[in-house]
């Protein structure tokens, strides 16, 4: 190896093409590097001889190109699609965690909690294909693949529609396991129910690292499939064998839907609301231009061509579809942008990628959420007066320290008339002067030597409990507004009461012409004063 | 985007009082010129009045119009936490304080000028390491002030330092929260300062410390709602955004001591790491400093750099670089993701430069302006104005 020249580079549009991942039902998938940004994807090589033609204004052409509309947090992205003479490649996102069918395979059988997470992540992207008009046909554990923190990611959805017919069903005999009975009937037309079934095999694998139908011989495990019926291991809890036997019904018509699934109790357990985001409020009937001037520009229609699709009221219109997810992507990016405005706001908030970590944040044992890369260190052996603890105080070693309670104030269990002469005995000192509202309520000023103009506070005492005793300051600089205090003398006023202008007067500030810094003016009157009494 | 916006549709958590005081300002310039930005305060700067009407059409002063919508008050958490410390309280203390809160730079308080003189920062952690550090293996002759041992200093108050590094008599850089992000901006890129205390001018009241990085992260929430200028498209080596000579660098085994004489002679913020093939290996920022007085290892500065990060917080992703080859837009979103300073440039993993948040705000807000004011016919704007 190391002697021969390494192979040439060969590139699909700007990514360099790497190793095989794996060879699914539709092709292999090779690794992909992006040559400027080192950017990782999947890429899946599909031979033209197994697809339907591509054919210039095609349905199928179409449903790929709805396909790169598709966003959510656990299907896989389709980025772009490259289409050759021979092959059609499909540049995806890349994830790293390995395959469900692995992970299973690796761990045998889950425990109830953590089988409950995977099944609520697929069945949350089940349903967003499903509601966007796109049927998975082909769920099994290979085509559901782990990221780097343990989250689905359902790859292949709507690649089954570009087989052609015949093609699909021959392929997919190779894994049958999760097929459902009216797909191995050879039933053309097969609806979401399909994909319900499958995901009740997936589930039935997650929580007993078996499979509920499964035989050798091709034959008989159909002839199991079409029965329905499956062996129900005694260390299942009764609510998921309920929801199993549901979702494995053999007639499609009785079998479970989405609907059914989520308001069963077994699946509801520790449901992260992100999964099933409320639906828009929007009014359906008020069709956004904007949105389907990107429609036009996506598919390259005119916009009547939108209109009379939307129009036409069939939800399976692929210009109907295409509308339908880009309403839903620009809701999810306005969500988005409201929470990091949100965040923006709210002090030292962790930095997050996106919103889906932050609710992965809460699953996960170790949270996902990287340190701010400038955050302070944690301080060491400091005392509460932030003075350095000798390092041979071998028992608070290393000990991060405690933080300090701090209140505005002073706790005392003098006598009430003491605590109060002793505060007057201190003002005097200090040179307040004061108001004495009741015996213990005073109003407190001081001028300023620099601004010459009062500081005010009032100070309390309060009862805190049968002996305890708090003085509580209290700033009285709230009109920080030179206008609001004329605005209140004038409405005095004009009610006639001059009287009680004058009576305010120790209220009204001689004008000093300095700057004023109320807060820490205050604080400065009150540390006096505390200082004062503590002596 | 900003015409017939009414008011600043950000800013609604304004007072009530301040919305009264804004009015006030807006009647007594109303007739200097219409308003096509309704929420823009007029700047302090009397050359920057006549420039808004003429920017209307103009892509390349998206950002700067952006900056004057916007008040420094938009910015300001809803609850936040500010440390002031008091001139006279022990230095040592301080900057124990400052890991102790969690906070990166306070604002200081004279008692007897019963007024904000300054900021203390790592930058003054530095300068005092830097000033007063006595190497245990040298036996320089010292004189006067540079006699006294570091334990001795640490005794020292704030005030004391402040005489020693000559701040006394520089005013205190600060804006009040009703001015332009644009005026913010000039202030902390034509001082080379990285925190700006907000004042409230009313109250007298420190609110918040704005910084570069606040600034960008603010503009990249709305960046995709406005219309982008074809310059963010373009690479930075194009654009000429950010340093490319005289890079100062450091290699692992550089000491410490190296490190902050360099901070402080080549007013930068960080080095990066080098090893002996000149391939870049980390960054050392004035912040990593301030783990020295979390750890209170200060009284060697000897050890080499490599040592002096042993003990580099977790959580560290390395040093965030990007290519000269990089759009304009993707340095920003790079930048403003990885919450740094700074992105090192580099080549093949040589370093080749650097490029700062300030360097990246000086050209999306203050160079258009400028550019545009040059261009401009030099016709009397007085004369326009007053008319």
């Amino acid at each position: 190896m190391a002697d021969k020249s390494p192979p040439p580079q060969v590139k699909i549009g700007h990514y360099i093409l790497g190793d095989t991942l794996g060879t699914g039902t539709f092709g292999k998938v090779k690794r992909g590097q992006h040559e400027l940004t080192g950017h990782k994807v999947a890429i899946k090589i599909l031979n033209r001889n197994k697809i339907k033609s591509l054919d210039v204004v095609g349905k199928i052409r179409r449903e790929i190109q709805n396909l790169k509309l598709f966003r959510h947090p656990h299907i896989i992205k389709l980025y772009q699609v490259i289409s050759t003479p021979t092959d059609i490649f499909m540049i995806m996102e890349y994830v790293s965690g390995g395959e469900l069918f692995d992970y299973i395979v690796k761990n045998g059988k889950l425990k109830e909690h953590e089988a409950r997470r995977f099944f609520q992540q697929i069945i949350s992207g089940v349903d967003y294909c499903h509601r966007h008009m796109i049927v998975h046909r082909d769920l099994k554990p290979e085509n559901l693949l782990l990221d780097r923190s343990l989250n689905v990611k359902i790859a292949d959805f709507g690649l089954s529609n570009m087989m052609t017919d015949g093609e699909f069903l021959r392929t997919s005999c190779g894994s049958p396991n999760y097929a459902a009975p009216e797909v191995i009937s050879g039933k053309l037309y097969a609806g979401p129910e399909v994909d319900i079934w499958s995901c009740g095999v997936i589930l039935y694998a997650l929580l007993c690292g078996t499979l509920p139908f499964d035989d050798e011989h091709v034959p008989t495990l159909f002839r199991k499939i079409k029965s329905g019926i499956f062996h129900v291991p005694d260390f299942l809890n009764k609510s998921v064998v309920s929801l199993l036997q549901k979702m494995l019904l053999v007639d499609p018509l009785k079998r479970a839907t989405i609907k059914d699934i989520r308001e069963h109790d077994w699946f509801k357990i520790d449901l992260p609301e992100y999964l099933f985001p409320p639906q828009s409020d929007v009014d359906a009937s008020i069709v956004d231009t904007e949105v389907i001037r990107e429609v036009c520009d996506k598919c390259k229609v005119t916009e009547e061509e939108v209109h009379r699709a939307l129009l036409s009221g069939d939800p399976q219109d692929q210009l109907v579809i295409a509308y339908n997810l880009i309403i839903d992507n620009k809701r999810i990016a306005d969500e988005t942008a409201k929470l990091q405005i949100q965040d923006f706001y709210v002090a030292s908030s962790p930095p997050t990628d996106s919103y889906m970590v932050k609710f992965q944040a809460g699953m996960l044992p170790k949270s996902p959420l990287k340190p701010h890369p400038e955050r302070m260190p944690e301080m060491i052996n400091l005392s509460p007066s932030l003075e350095p603890l000798l390092a041979m105080d071998s028992k608070k070693r290393n000990i991060p320290m405690k933080r300090a309670k701090w209140h505005l104030g002073i706790r005392s269990q003098s006598k009430p008339q003491d605590i109060m002469h002793e505060v007057f005995r201190a003002m005097k000192h200090l040179g307040y002067e004061w108001k004495i509202v009741n015996n213990y309520h005073v109003r407190v000023r001081r001028k300023s030597p620099v601004s010459s103009k009062y500081v005010k506070m009032t100070l309390q005492l309060y009862q805190v409990d049968q002996k305890s005793f708090l003085l509580d300051f209290k700033s009285l600089n709230t009109m920080d507004h030179p206008d609001a205090t004329r605005v209140k003398r004038m409405t005095m006023r004009s009610m006639g009461s001059l009287s009680e202008t004058a009576m305010d007067s120790m209220d009204v500030d001689s004008e000093g012409d300095g700057q004023t810094h109320q807060i820490l003016e205050f604080f400065e009157m009150c540390a006096n004063l505390i200082t004062t009494l503590a002596r | 985007m900003f015409k017939g916006n009414p008011g600043n549709s950000f800013g609604s958590r304004l007072a009530d009082t301040r919305l009264s005081k804004m009015r006030k300002l807006f009647s007594r310039r109303r007739r200097s010129r219409s308003h096509s930005l309704p929420a823009v305060l007029p700047s302090t700067d009397e050359e920057d009045r006549m420039e808004i009407e003429d920017l209307d059409e103009n892509d390349e002063l998206v950002f700067a119009k952006f900056m004057k919508a916007h008040k420094c008050y938009d910015l300001i958490p809803t609850s936040s936490k500010l440390v002031v410390f008091d001139t006279q309280l022990n230095v040592k203390k301080a900057f124990f304080a400052l890991v102790y809160n969690g906070v990166r730079a306070a604002p200081l308080w004279d008692s007897r000028k019963q007024d904000f003189v300054g900021m203390l920062t790592i930058t003054d952690f530095i300068k005092i390491l830097q000033k007063y550090y006595k190497s245990p293996s040298d036996g320089n002759m010292v004189t006067d002030l540079t006699q006294v041992q570091m334990d001795e200093l640490e005794e020292h108050k704030i005030a004391t330092w402040r005489e020693v590094l000559h701040d006394y008599s520089r005013p205190l850089i600060h804006t009040d929260p009703d001015s332009s992000l644009f005026d913010a901006i000039k202030i902390l890129c034509t001082n080379k300062v990285h925190r700006l205390p907000v004042i409230d001018r009313m109250t007298g009241n420190a609110l918040y410390i704005l910084t570069h990085k606040r600034i960008l992260r603010f503009l990249y929430l709305y960046i995709h709602d406005l219309p982008l200028p074809a310059y963010m498209e373009k690479s930075i080596g194009e654009l000429g955004i950010g340093t490319y000579e005289n890079i100062a660098t450091a290699t692992p085994s550089t000491p410490l001591i190296t490190a902050l004489n360099i901070f402080v002679e080549k007013r930068i913020s960080a080095l990066p790491i080098v090893d002996e093939d000149g391939c870049i290996v980390d960054i050392y920022a004035k912040f990593d400093v301030i783990n020295l007085a979390a750890e209170k290892t200060y009284n060697n500065l000897d050890i080499t750099i490599e040592e002096a990060m042993k003990n580099r917080r977790e959580g560290f992703e390395g040093v965030q670089t990007c290519s000269k080859s990089d759009s304009l837009a993707t340095i920003i979103e790079r930048i403003v993701k990885a919450e740094v300073h700074r992105l090192v440039v580099a080549d093949n993993n040589q370093v080749v430069g650097v490029v700062s948040l300030s360097d990246i705000l000086q050209y999306l807000v203050l160079r258009p302006v400028t550019n545009a004011r040059m261009s401009s016919k030099p016709v009397t704007p007085t004369s326009t104005i007053f008319s």
